[in-house]
């Protein structure tokens, strides 16, 4: 546990956003967002690139101003704007906000422990507090190197310390793994993880990649074309998606088409059954860890071809064919199919998510 | 992007741009006063356009630019290549020596060619003592061409050869795979990927021998700068005629570069860490022969000619050290304030433009850029009527350091322009939100970003206008005040007078600072070009 959490307030605050529109020119990029964080919450924001996330943070920050709506943190408002309320505007560095960037943006003519004192009160920057922040990332003899001596992961960790250490409200985090490599993305995530649950901060944590956005996250928030799709815990997201797209977005799906009736899907696996109250032709999503190979013989099955075998290690993927449907199966690592088998194939899971047909595509 | 702080911003931009709304009807007031003169003087200067007096010396201005830049075209390339692809001996010194005439004011490389032809010249001296009366004299078209093609050709060495450094060895080894000879991947890999610096090189040649002044009038060539400067007293109208014809075609020459530059390849960054060296065999000796005889008369010889003219060569010694002292000490004052004051007027227009792309700011920049294209002698000449028309205010201007300085600063600005907006682009916006987000204000942000980061840029930028500034003749000739004499017009007029050995010393001296500056400047910097 870090000094740092006993030598000084850190409170963690609530952060609200209402109704956030913002537009470059003819191009809107946030439909009226609206998001509610709960103190000492990490909720992590996922979409695709150029669906409005980064821009939904930069507004929070300050380093956007939307052209609608209200950011509220510890239920000051620092933002408003919009026809019929009155315009409020706290510029950035009053907000007290901490940030990480996506290039870190370490100021390249100053040591770290500079970089690190930099948003201290001046009587600080040379103090204790700069050394706890380091300590906290583990980086506490490094102070006096310069930034581009130091490796990737390391830069990120100063990054972090320098938002850490004026103890900010709020701490917003820009895809900041995004330049490591992918070893080291999955250690320095572990570690942020750890911090993170050890400070107790409010975070928003942006990202296109769902696995980061699952682990990291206490609520995920699906983002697309500048709304949000669907917030929920990360096991609700993958579960229980609101609606398709978000489905397809995050992990990868078989889609199976069907006739519902009375909570159940006949498909070409046998029947699923559903949570939707859907009647007449539905599409049904489907996980491929909720389909099973099994032997040709057996009678439940239907018979698909093998078309490829992804190995991973800890598990693989088993790419099949089924009159002319592509379906992708999550087997254990004792995988023993090979391309060409004939395989049988059930539906293994509990219930499935279940949506209105869209038009299958010409191709 | 950024919409961040429009309101506390407003004011501070509002002054930006007025600023810098003064500053573009400052830049382009010395060319719009000569177009103006031109069509409000009453002695049909327009008519003159189509005289004798004006034709001649642009056919000569044009046969001159057209003979220099092809040979500068072909010495510069032809010593990239040998120098950066083969195994030519001794390609390492010569990478060192190639660049060093761009640091010789071409007058003085001019004034050491003739000086040391002429009896008591080292040349002279030098075949009287095997018993040759030497009568060549080096005049007129033949001499402009070798001094200004001499002095020229590293404009195109040093962007050819920084991009046949970068070209990947790989695309002529893929050619050559692929089944090209040698000189079949050269000419259908290699030249492509080189032509554009090489056009872009060549104009910037084509351009600094239509401006030249110094060089052709030692040489006694007829061609407009020189004409300009002979009419401009006894002859308004003719003067003002020529100026407009100079005027229309280095316009049309920086557009032309202008074209051609936007068509370079965007920097990938990344040098070749490998790079092939063809061996030469035995068009080896070729090689030397081209490289040897362009260091040979581009380095060695003027250098030695002027050492030989500054020990006295002969002549009674009659070294003033005061002379000496005060017109390096004039000319050092007047450029680092034209350094100074040049990069102040860049910096909000750079400003605007880098990081608001404000249209007044892009206008400002426009007529920057454009004064590029404006002859010395040209700026001069306005400036000159200017103050001797402009009634009271003209009078209080006329020589004075103010108008002089001015001259510079609209002559020279344009070269600090680029390396500025470079130095302004240096601090990623990233920076500044990082800050922001740390709590710093505008003012802080500027303290500890933005000035710390620039500082190197900015650095550059003043140094490129005060190198210029040093070499500068025309200007310095035309406005300067009375009595204040500089390094350039010292040298200039004691060529013309008696060769005193004080010119040659102050000749070496120019050329020391000059060598100096441009190694910190241009060679180190190489690679960047």
């Amino acid at each position: 546990m870090s000094s740092l959490q006993s030598s000084g307030p850190r409170v963690a605050s609530h952060l609200r956003v209402e109704g956030l529109h913002h537009h470059y020119g003819d191009t809107t990029v946030l439909h009226g967002v609206d998001l509610s964080i709960d103190a000492g919450e990490c909720l992590t924001l996922l979409g695709p690139s150029g669906c409005g996330k980064t821009t939904l943070l930069r507004s929070i920050a300050g380093l956007e101003r939307p052209h609608a709506g209200q950011v509220e943190i510890a239920g000051q408002v620092m933002s408003s704007a919009g026809t019929d309320v009155k315009a409020v505007w706290v510029p950035p560095e009053r907000r007290r906000i901490g940030m990480v960037f996506q290039e870190w943006a370490l100021f390249p003519h100053m040591s770290v422990a500079d970089n690190v004192g930099y948003g201290l009160e001046r009587a600080d920057r040379s103090g204790p507090m700069v050394a706890e922040a380091l300590d906290l990332v583990g980086l506490g003899d490094l102070g006096d190197r310069m930034p581009h001596t130091l490796s990737g992961g390391q830069q990120q960790r100063v990054a972090l310390a320098r938002a850490l250490a004026p103890r900010p409200r709020v701490l917003l985090l820009d895809e900041p793994f995004s330049n490591l490599d992918t070893s080291l993305r999955l250690e320095v995530r572990t570690e942020v993880h750890r911090l993170l649950h050890e400070l107790e901060i409010t975070s928003v944590f942006v990202t296109h990649d769902q696995e980061e956005a699952f682990v990291l996250g206490d609520r995920v928030a699906v983002m697309n074309d500048g709304e949000i799709r669907q917030v929920g815990t990360p096991q609700q997201v993958y579960h229980r998606p609101e609606d398709r797209w978000v489905a397809e977005f995050v992990g990868s799906v078989s889609v199976l088409r069907g006739e519902a009736i009375a909570g159940s899907v006949n498909t070409i696996v046998g029947p699923v059954s559903v949570d939707a109250d859907l009647v007449g032709e539905v599409d049904v999503v489907v996980r491929p860890e909720h389909l099973a190979l099994a032997g040709v013989g057996d009678a439940t099955s239907a018979i698909a071809e093998v078309e490829l075998v992804e190995f991973y290690g800890h598990d693989a993927m088993v790419f099949v064919s089924l009159n002319g449907h592509r379906l992708q199966v999550r087997t254990g690592p004792m995988v023993d199919v090979k391309r060409g088998d004939q395989v049988g194939l059930r539906f293994v899971g509990g219930a499935a998510s279940a949506f209105p047909p869209v038009p299958v595509p010409a191709n | 992007m950024s919409s961040r702080s429009q309101t506390t911003e407003r004011g501070a931009i509002t002054v930006l741009r007025v600023v810098c709304g003064l500053l573009a009807i400052a830049f382009s007031f010395p060319a719009a006063y000569l177009v103006w003169r031109n069509f409000t003087s009453d002695a049909d200067p327009l008519g003159l356009l189509a005289d004798r007096r004006t034709l001649e010396p642009l056919w000569r201005t044009l046969r001159l630019a057209v003979t220099v830049s092809l040979s500068a075209a072909i010495l510069g390339t032809a010593a990239a290549w040998l120098t950066t692809r083969t195994d030519l001996t001794g390609r390492s010194i010569y990478r060192v020596l190639l660049p060093i005439p761009l640091v010789f004011p071409t007058f003085i490389g001019a004034a050491a060619f003739i000086r040391t032809m002429n009896p008591g010249g080292l040349v002279f001296r030098l075949f009287e003592s095997v018993g040759i009366e030497l009568g060549i004299e080096l005049r007129g078209f033949f001499g402009s061409w070798l001094v200004l093609t001499l002095f020229t050709y590293p404009y195109v060495y040093l962007p050819v050869a920084a991009r046949l450094r970068r070209l990947p060895a790989a695309l002529e080894e893929s050619a050559r795979v692929l089944g090209d000879t040698m000189s079949q991947a050269f000419r259908r890999i290699v030249l492509p990927q080189i032509a554009t610096s090489i056009a872009a090189g060549t104009l910037l040649v084509f351009l600094y021998t239509i401006s030249d002044f110094g060089a052709v009038q030692l040489m006694r060539y007829d061609t407009l700068t020189r004409a300009i400067e002979t009419n401009y007293l006894a002859r308004p109208p003719v003067a003002f005629a020529l100026s407009l014809v100079l005027l229309v075609l280095a316009a049309i020459v920086v557009v032309g570069e202008n074209a051609v530059t936007r068509r370079l390849p965007a920097d990938s960054g990344s040098r070749s860490t490998r790079t092939t060296e063809h061996g030469l065999g035995r068009f080896s000796f070729v090689g030397q022969l081209i490289v040897g005889l362009t260091v040979l008369f581009g380095v060695v010889a003027p250098v030695a000619a002027l050492i030989d003219w500054a020990r006295g060569s002969g002549r009674p010694l009659t070294v003033d050290n005061a002379t000496i002292v005060e017109a390096s000490l004039n000319t050092l004052s007047v450029s680092v304030v034209t350094a100074v004051v040049a990069v102040l007027a860049v910096a909000p227009i750079a400003f605007l433009v880098a990081r608001r792309n404000d249209r007044f700011g892009r206008y400002a920049h426009a007529a920057v850029i454009a004064t590029f294209a404006l002859p010395g002698i040209l700026i001069a000449l306005a400036l000159r009527f200017w103050t001797l028309r402009a009634g009271a205010i003209g009078n209080a201007f006329a020589d004075t350091h103010a108008v002089l300085i001015f001259a510079y600063v609209v002559r020279f600005a344009s070269l600090a322009m680029g390396v500025t907006l470079v130095a302004v682009r240096s601090v990623p916006d990233r920076l500044h939100d990082a800050a922001s987000m740390l709590g710093a204000d505008r003012t802080r942000r500027l303290r500890t970003i933005d000035l710390p980061l620039m500082g190197p840029g900015l650095l550059a930028a003043a140094g490129l206008v005060l190198l210029s500034t040093m070499k500068e003749l025309p200007i310095s000739l035309l406005i300067a005040p009375l009595g204040f004499q500089t390094l350039t017009t010292r040298i200039f007029g004691s060529f013309q007078e008696a060769f005193v050995a004080e010119a040659g010393i102050m000749a070496l001296v120019l050329v020391a600072m000059s060598s100096v500056l441009t190694w910190f400047l241009v060679l180190r910097r190489a690679d960047h070009l």
